[in-house]
């Protein structure tokens, strides 16, 4: 059977009913009365959100004020992690997030400053997967953003979830990073998954120093794996050939196939301005710079 | 010659990164102790490093070891203290930059440093980038003419990678990140002493930040010269190039791929054509040989060993504390003025110590 995935033409004026409208077309998530929910946002670095690298919080505010009206007695939790260029505590005071989140009377939790309870898998790469224990047992619905990724290429709701590890350092990671991506998932995948494309990142340096890119939509639905399908489509990439897609896919996260209702890939596509050699390049040069510093610096130590 | 004996005074990134490595791979210098706060980071770093001493209170570094020279690599915050403990000891002084976030401050290391005559420098290690030498080199010997303005732009990303510390976010922020580096290449450049200091800027978020997150400088000169400093954490760009107008003249340096473009009169397609060539050798030359991937890391041995020469030969240190004393005044004075709405006199801050 295929997954439902909804795309709507959306901007931040009318994004409340942008969301509305997307969600009829998804289909409204169960979620039971008095629940704990747990909104993964994106923070990836110190960007404000009109440059299209962090989730914005006018579409938090649209997607707490979407729980409050359809459900009752939820205990909303907005969550976070640090990491070697985040500061989550600080950012979500420095953009605007704290204000929304007294408004719909949701409270925030930085995953990294959590008790963490290991769950044991048999992954690619982690044999266990820390979980924040406001994570445990919530329904988890991730709010990303639409951008490119010098590592991974693209990402979207699964590499989002890569953000709920708690240890700062994730950089460990980075070297078999699309698999720890559907490893991380087998565990943490979100219940619903919103895309935040209204503006994304496009360019070489995603998903933090890239090209602010109107593309003015939201996709969502019940299956990352398919979101991402989607918007990786949108952006130029067949999802077979995006590593944590496809391994998130095996793993079975989710399926690779869709349904898409509302906007086709066609109306939604726009030039995301993404060269893939010169990313391919900078990503090499990444490598390279950080192996000459260490060279000089073991140069002389030595 | 007997070896200089160091302590370093930090373990942070800054120390592991740039300092630590740069020290041990001199000859004429030897790391006797280390003091660092933070007891796992200190024994890491002195394994790291193999450094046989280390201190949790750096008091105790400066006590029980036998020092030439202290190396501070400290949050500004805790530089007083240091400089006039070593200072009393007759130990000479390295400190990163920025020397301190407050002027008192400021004022009361001037005090211990001339009162001591110990030799003192920060670490204003562009200064080294041979790009930077060649043009004060060409500034100096008049190819320039007299330098009319000045326009520098000193953008970086929001701290977080080198360093995790939180002492950048205090209510002067990106004025004391890439400011001293980018005030003291305008002060050394036109070395003429500023005389009135404008600025605008503050927290784009409009307070939720609580600190400077942007800021527009101009600073006048006395002897008529103009510099304009563009400083920000807000554009997710790296970017530190300076523009100099001289009425011989006129160079473009830019500080990230280290080479500069000198133009005299119109310039012309040979003229383009000229600076986009040099530009690009300088670049391709840099990735081949790896330097342009190293970057300001290289150039800690070279202030490093111009200050111990200074040391032991009892010459002028490479950033004077007149220099550093400037540097921190004119970033004082674009931080008053943010505040006050208002140009800012050197006289009135240099005058007085508050």
């Amino acid at each position: 059977m295929k997954s439902i995935v909804a795309m709507v033409r959306a901007d931040y004026p009318t994004v409340y009913q942008d969301i509305s409208g997307a969600m009829q077309l998804a289909g409204t998530p169960q979620i039971a009365t008095g629940s704990r929910v747990a909104i993964k946002i994106n923070i990836c670095e110190a960007r404000t959100p009109e440059t299209g690298a962090i989730t914005h919080p006018l579409f938090l505010d649209a997607v707490l004020h979407y729980l409050r009206e359809h459900y009752e007695n939820l205990k909303v939790f907005v969550v976070e992690s640090d990491a070697t260029v985040v500061l989550a505590d600080d950012y979500i005071k420095w953009f605007g997030f704290l204000p929304v989140m007294q408004k719909w009377q949701a409270e925030w939790s930085n995953l990294s400053k959590q008790k963490v309870i290991p769950h044991k898998i048999n992954g690619r790469v982690l044999k266990e997967v820390p979980v924040a224990e406001v994570l445990e047992g919530s329904y988890i619905i991730s709010l990303s953003k639409l951008k490119t990724n010098t590592l991974t290429g693209v990402t979207f709701s699964l590499k989002n979830q890569f953000g709920c590890l708690p240890l700062v350092d994730k950089s460990i990671y980075h070297d078999r990073i699309d698999d720890v991506i559907a490893d991380v998932n087998m565990v943490l995948k979100p219940h619903f998954s919103f895309v935040d494309g209204i503006i994304g990142m496009g360019g070489t340096q995603g998903p933090a120093l890239g090209i602010p890119v109107p593309a003015k939509v939201i996709v969502c639905g019940a299956d990352p794996v398919a979101v991402d399908s989607v918007c990786a489509r949108i952006m130029g990439f067949n999802p077979r050939f995006v590593g944590h897609i496809r391994k998130s896919a095996r793993a079975g996260v989710g399926s690779l196939n869709y349904e898409l209702k509302g906007l086709s890939i066609k109306e939604a596509r726009i030039n995301f301005e993404i060269n893939k050699p010169e990313m391919w390049l900078l990503k090499l040069g990444g490598s390279l710079q950080r192996r000459a510093q260490k060279r000089l610096r073991d140069a002389w130590k030595s | 010659m007997e070896k200089l004996k160091i302590g370093v005074i930090g373990a942070g990134a800054i120390a592991r990164r740039g300092h630590l490595p740069t020290l041990l791979g001199m000859r004429d210098v030897k790391i006797v102790g280390i003091a660092e706060l933070d007891d796992s980071t200190r024994r890491e770093v002195a394994s790291e490093f193999s450094i046989k001493n280390h201190y949790a209170d750096y008091r105790e570094l400066l006590n029980t070891e036998s020092l030439n020279v202290i190396d501070i690599c400290t949050p500004p915050q805790t530089h007083l203290e240091i400089i006039k403990a070593a200072a009393e000891k007759g130990i000479h002084v390295l400190v990163e930059k920025p020397l301190t976030l407050s002027w008192p401050d400021t004022c009361q290391i001037e005090k211990a440093v001339r009162a001591s005559g110990i030799k003192f420098s920060v670490v204003q290690n562009y200064r080294y980038f041979p790009g930077i030498l060649e043009v004060k080199d060409r500034i100096a010997q008049g190819y320039l003419g007299r330098i009319v303005t000045m326009h520098g732009l000193g953008l970086i990303r929001f701290p977080g990678q080198w360093t995790r510390s939180r002492w950048l976010y205090h209510q002067g922020g990106t004025l004391y990140d890439y400011g001293p580096h980018l005030i003291d290449l305008l002060l050394w450049f036109n070395d003429a002493r500023p005389q009135k200091v404008y600025a605008a800027g503050g927290d784009i978020s409009g307070g939720d930040m609580g600190f400077i997150n942007y800021a527009e400088i101009i600073i006048e000169f006395e002897n008529k010269a103009i510099a304009t400093a563009d400083i920000s954490w807000l554009t997710g760009t790296l970017n530190l190039t300076i523009d100099i107008h001289g009425t011989g003249g006129h160079i473009y340096l830019d500080v990230r791929s280290d080479s500069y473009a000198e133009v005299h009169g119109f310039a012309t397609p040979f003229d383009d054509l000229r600076a986009f060539l040099k530009r690009m050798l300088k670049i391709s030359r840099g990735v081949f040989n790896d330097r342009y991937f190293k970057g300001a890391l290289l150039y800690y041995e070279p202030l490093f060993s111009d200050f111990f020469n200074a040391v032991k030969q009892n010459t002028a240190p490479p950033v004077s504390i007149d220099e550093a004393v400037m540097v921190s005044a004119v970033l004082e004075a674009a931080h008053r003025s943010i505040t006050l709405k208002r140009p800012v006199l050197m006289d009135e801050l240099l005058g007085k110590t508050e």
